[in-house]
């Protein structure tokens, strides 16, 4: 069905395959850059990944200004600023990300910030008030399958003082370029595999079954379920496996031009709060989360859920599964991948297991009805529910 | 080639209604916050001195309210830390007739927002339970996601708003 109405933005060049990275100057210099600032984090840097991508600058007339590696896991108001002067210092003209989410958001902070011409991020805090400024030329290169944030209008940074995650949110938050080369995830161990796959999962889910759900974000959403339906639980089996690797990048993808433009729901709002008050790994936190919170909202999606067992379990099952019972068998098969991820690289199943305090729980469940993502989620949920969500997944 | 006139009496008669129907949100809110206990605590999780503005990108309204003190007022020209601006008067007139809800319009990526995102969440949940009690719950059906249980009839929130003017 058409919604009443709906927007749907992705300009980002998507360059995907053997040798993409070689491509990255080319592309850097029809934008104008002469300079990049890379971002990266340490361990990107140790194993080597880092550097493949420095030599695929070789002799292509991009000087690299500068590499800041010391990027935590949470992206952070502090070491935004931080690389911020670095940039000006450098007089870098361009950015480029290697990394998972964090590293990624930090990129678009930096970017943020330079392009806006502010001293102080909070004042770009909101939801499409930003204009489109000072274009810097912007090249996101994911390290995992899962987040999207390559694709996405999306920037959660955390804010220390207040120990919450702040979400920015605006079509100029954008990469201009995003680079998915097996190389970039083939060292990925098989554990974070699994959970950034479980995102990706999620991502897609979420936006099909919010508010903002549209035909476009539909599409890229059943398509990256069908690619993590084939490639998820091979490609944790063997991680050697690089046209499973580009696959699932490639439904990393997808999952997220879907979920920026039809926003996630209550699995993330939880889990955004877990992370922040819990500090449980995003991939992970989903994957808990998610057959818990499709349960609660089971009443008011079930149509939703039920379309989806189509390309999360394939044909033979959607077939062969009486309608009624279509949307219980989806979330059946997701408890399923969990359980088999689980066996084979330990993927956690529940929050007793990431010692998540029970007396934490309120705490968290408070964030979690303070989150954005919430407000797309059909279903309303008060910190009772969420409490109830978290006692079944404990 | 110049603006319709039929377009400027449609936006100027929606500027109008919108204009009244805030103002009785306002009161509405007021009301509320001393007899609802759910409005209540949602306020009183607001800083001090915090001011919320709906407005919109193609008109002058205007539309502030501030907690001071511990009490609700109605302000003007003063600097908001949440800004809801709808990017037309034709949307904020879907939502302020009630045709529209909050969520949904946030979905359809109608209006800009200008503060933290929580608290957003907390004004949205103050605006829908407010609209659980000013609009019959034939309407609040079609446009939130779940209709408040209210704690005090209509007809008596709507006397003390009336009283309270
Ligand atoms: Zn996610």
């Amino acid at each position: 069905m058409i919604p009443n109405y709906y927007e749907f933005s992705n300009t980002t060049k998507i360059l995907s395959g053997e040798y993409a990275l070689e491509n990255i100057p080319v592309e850097l210099k029809a934008l104008g850059a002469k300079k990049a600032l890379v971002l990266c984090d340490e361990t990107l840097k140790k194993i080597g990944t880092m550097q493949i991508v420095l030599d695929a600058f070789l002799g292509k007339g991009i000087e690299i200004g500068e590499t800041y590696t010391e990027i935590p896991p949470d992206s952070s108001i502090e070491v935004i600023e931080k690389i911020v002067q670095i940039y000006l210092d450098k007089e870098c003209d361009s950015i480029i990300a290697i990394g998972g989410g964090s590293v990624i958001d930090t990129a678009k902070g930096v970017r943020m910030m330079i392009s806006q011409n502010v001293k102080n991020i909070m004042e770009l805090a909101g939801c499409e008030m930003i204009s489109y400024g000072k274009h810097i030329p912007f090249v996101a290169i994911p390290t995992t399958a899962g987040t999207g944030s390559e694709v996405t209008l999306v920037a959660v940074i955390l804010n220390k003082c207040q120990n919450i995650k702040m979400e920015f949110i605006s079509y100029y938050l954008l990469p201009d370029i995003a680079v998915l080369d097996p190389r970039m995830t083939i060292s990925l161990p098989a554990k974070i595999t699994a959970a950034t796959g479980m995102d990706a999962l999620c991502h897609a889910i979420e936006s099909y079954t919010c508010l903002q759900k549209n035909p476009l974000s539909d599409s890229y959403a059943t398509a990256a379920i069908n690619l993590i339906r084939e490639n998820l639980i091979e490609v944790c089996k063997n991680g050697n496996d690089k046209k499973r690797r580009l696959a699932m990048a490639n439904a990393s993808l997808m999952a997220g031009v879907a979920f920026s433009n039809s926003m996630v729901g209550i699995i993330h709002a939880i889990g955004h709060a877990l992370g922040g008050v819990s500090r449980v790994p995003h991939g992970e936190a989903m994957a808990i989360l998610m057959p818990y919170c499709m349960e609660y909202n089971l009443d008011k999606m079930g149509e939703l859920y039920a379309e989806l067992l189509l390309p999360l379990a394939g044909e033979e099952v959607y077939a062969s599964t009486p309608k009624a019972e279509r949307a219980k068998k989806t979330i059946e098969t997701i408890r399923n991948m969990q359980q088999e991820l689980n066996k084979l690289t330990g993927l956690p199943l529940t929050l007793s297991e990431k010692q998540v305090k029970k007396e934490d729980f309120e705490k968290i469940a408070k964030t979690a009805t303070n989150d954005g993502a919430l407000i797309v989620n059909p279903k309303n949920a008060e910190v009772k529910d969420i409490i109830e969500i978290l006692n079944r997944a404990y | 080639m110049k603006v319709s006139l039929d377009k400027k009496i449609s936006k100027s008669f929606k500027i109008l209604v919108s204009k009244v129907v805030l103002f009785f949100l306002c009161r509405g809110i007021i009301t509320l916050f001393k007899n609802d206990s759910k409005i209540k605590q949602e306020i009183e999780s607001w800083e001090d001195n915090f001011i919320i503005q709906i407005t919109t990108e193609d008109t002058a309204i205007n539309w502030q309210i501030q907690k001071r003190q511990g009490k609700l007022y109605r302000v003007k020209e003063s600097k908001p830390n949440l800004s809801i601006s709808f990017k037309s008067v034709d949307i904020l007139f879907k939502l302020v007739t009630g045709r529209l809800g909050v969520s949904k319009a946030y979905a359809e990526h109608r209006f800009l927002l200008k503060g933290e995102i929580k608290d957003a969440m907390s004004f949205v949940r103050v605006i829908d339970r407010t609209e659980g009690y000013l609009f019959p719950s034939i309407m609040t059906k079609r446009i939130l996601k779940e209709v408040p249980k209210r704690e005090k009839p209509m007809l008596e929130i709507y006397g003390r708003l009336l009283l309270n003017m």
